[in-house]
This record gives structure tokens, sequence and C-alpha cells, in this order.
């Protein structure tokens, strides 16, 4: 974050851009895998409470997702893709984004600790200082790994809503976390290689713009190898049913076939095709949303 | 010829009061249904 503002908007400021700076459609995923942790425990959860925990999350994602809007102004403005949110587009004063972030975040933690426990709102509040601060602030401009811990904050929601319904951090809410963690780098760095002149522009050290192209396609294909078998881990070990299992074993080995060709099996595709990469992020997303489907699937069928 | 196209003439003033009320109605949506949402929240915690 630098000293320079952009000049005071003319109009008030729109209560679509303030949503606009929770990030919604993150927010959606947040929500999903969330709700997944909540449904997918062992336990049967009053409908408000579980409503409220998700509410929960969602609101502390969006007040984090604030922040991150609030000290990233300068660098949004640099990229296409971002230079449009309210802030670099001048819309909205930077203070009120700030504001607004930690209002969200306070509240959710405050009323996740009300309505529905004391751990849960705990891991809440960690997850929201890990996202605001240790990713956006400290990581992110500093280190080409930013993502590989910064996936951290993103693989919380699971675990919260898991610790919502139960009350208690067992395995499978540390596994479910270690999924969106180990999935985290190969996505964001197939996304980051067709997006690589944005990041270059901006001064953020993505891998790609640090350690080049190749390294990049290498250690994508080592997180989809490792994802593989951490996949399994909840159906190996951690109770999961048959559905959870095929569902994991399938979806994964697509995935490791896309990071395959991302990285190896490149016959016929130039260096700057970014077609596998982008195969793989599409496909990276519905992994997730399958995945964590799949568990909830396996909890409600098989019981 | 180039075609131009003309838009609407808007008064700023009328443009200010209409973005804070569409706020104010939010805002007043929003503090409403968390208090339907606290009520809601009560019940089940006394319920156990």
């Amino acid at each position: 974050m630098t000293a320079a503002s952009p000049p005071a908007p003319a109009l008030p400021t729109d209560w679509r851009d303030f949503f606009a700076l929770t990030k919604p459609r993150v927010m959606s995923l947040v929500i999903f895998t969330g709700l997944c942790g909540l449904l997918a425990a062992p336990v049967p959860v009053n409908p408000v409470l579980g409503f409220t925990a998700i509410l929960c999350i969602a609101v502390g994602a969006g007040g984090s997702a604030a922040l991150n809007m609030w000290w990233e102004a300068d660098i949004d403005a640099q990229m296409k893709r971002t230079a449009g949110r309210p802030l670099p587009a001048g819309r909205m004063p930077r203070e009120s984004a700030r504001d607004f972030g930690l209002v969200l975040s306070v509240f959710s933690v405050l009323m996740m600790a009300v309505g529905v426990g004391y751990l849960a709102a705990a891991v809440l509040a960690f997850s929201i200082f890990y996202y605001a601060v240790i990713y956006t602030i400290w990581l992110k401009p500093r280190t080409p790994q930013n993502i590989v811990i910064g996936g951290g904050a993103g693989a919380f929601p699971p675990m919260i809503g898991w610790i919502a319904a139960t009350g208690e951090i067992t395995l499978m809410p540390i596994l479910l976390f270690a999924i969106i963690f180990f999935w985290t780098p190969p996505h964001f760095w197939a996304l980051a290689l067709f997006v690589e002149t944005d990041y270059a522009k901006a001064g953020i050290p993505m891998m790609p713009v640090v350690a080049g192209r190749h390294s990049t396609r290498r250690q994508i294909l080592v997180y989809a190898v490792l994802l593989l078998p951490l996949a399994m881990l909840p159906f190996w070990i951690a109770g999961a049913g048959v559905v959870y299992g095929a569902s994991a074993l399938v979806l994964s080995a697509i995935f490791l076939v896309l990071a395959l060709r991302v990285a190896v099996f490149r016959q016929g595709v130039g260096e700057t095709d970014m077609g596998p990469e982008k195969r793989l992020f599409a496909f990276s997303v519905f992994y997730l949303f399958a995945l964590f489907a799949a568990l909830v699937a396996d909890r409600w069928i098989m019981g | 010829m180039k075609r131009m196209t003309k838009f609407p003439e808007t008064d700023p003033e009328a443009e200010r009061k209409r973005i804070i009320k569409q706020r104010n109605l939010m805002l007043g949506g929003l503090l409403g249904a968390m208090v339907v949402l606290f009520y809601f929240i009560s019940i089940a915690r006394i319920g156990g």
C-alpha cells in the first residue's frame, strides 16, 4: 500500500460496490466448502445454528476480502483483471473499504462466538487474520511461495464448518484443510501462467514471474501427484465411505492427467500455448466442488 | 456520418439521494434480518 489514494468520489458509494468488496464469486466457493464441512460432520446440526455458522463463515470471508482490496488497491489498479474494482476505479474512499472489512470481520467472529461456539469463532478469527495479514500484507508481495502458504486461508471454511457442527478438531477437518491447501497451488499457478503478464506488471512475485514457466509447470505436477493420495486419506483412514473414495480416485486421476499434460506431455502444444493450463484451471474448480459434494453425498447416502 | 449516442441527463443531487436511499433500505433490511436471526438463535440455544 502507498500513501497515494485516488481522488474522493463525487457521489456516495453505491451498496453494490460494498458488495463487490466481499468478492462474491470467491465467497460462493467458501460457502460451498464450509457447508460441506458442516453437512459431512457425523452429528445432527440445528438448522438455525448451521445457517448461522455458514453466514458467519461467508461474512468473515467477505470482511477479509474487503481488507485485501483495501491493502491492494494500488496493485489492483495496475492489472486489467482488477482495475474495475471499486477502489482502483475511484468509486469509493479507501478508508471505507478498510472500515467495512473490519466491521464485517469483527461482527462475523462475535456472532459465531455467541451463536455457534468459541472454538469455531477462534478458528474463524485466525482464518481472517491469516488471509488479511499473513497472506495479503506479509507473504504475497514478498515470496513466490505466497500461494502455497496463503492457500491455507481458503482451506479454513470446511474445517470451521466441521468444528461448528461437532465443537472439536478431529482428523477429518484437518484432512479437509490439507486437501484444499494442496489443491490451491496447482489451481492458482495454472491461472497465473495465463495471466502472467498482468502479475509481472504489478510486481507480484508469482511463481511464473520469478521461477519461469517450466519450473512452475513442474511444481504444479508435484502438487497434483501429492493431491491424489491426500484426497484418498479420508477414505483410507478417516471413515469416509466408498462413494467418496471412488469419486476422489476418479477426480484426482483426471486432475493428475491434466497436470501431466501441463508439465510433461506437451507434444503439439507450444510453450506459449496456454490451452493445457486453461483446461487444468477449469477442471480444478470443478474438482473441488465435486470432491466435497461427494463427501456430503457419502455421509448422507452411506450414513 | 458518425452516430452520436445521447445519454439522458441526470441530476447529481437526485442521483446522490437515490444512492443514499438504496443504501439505507439495504442497511435497514440487513438490520431487520439480523434481529430475526438473533431471535431464532436465542430460541435454538434455549431449546438446547
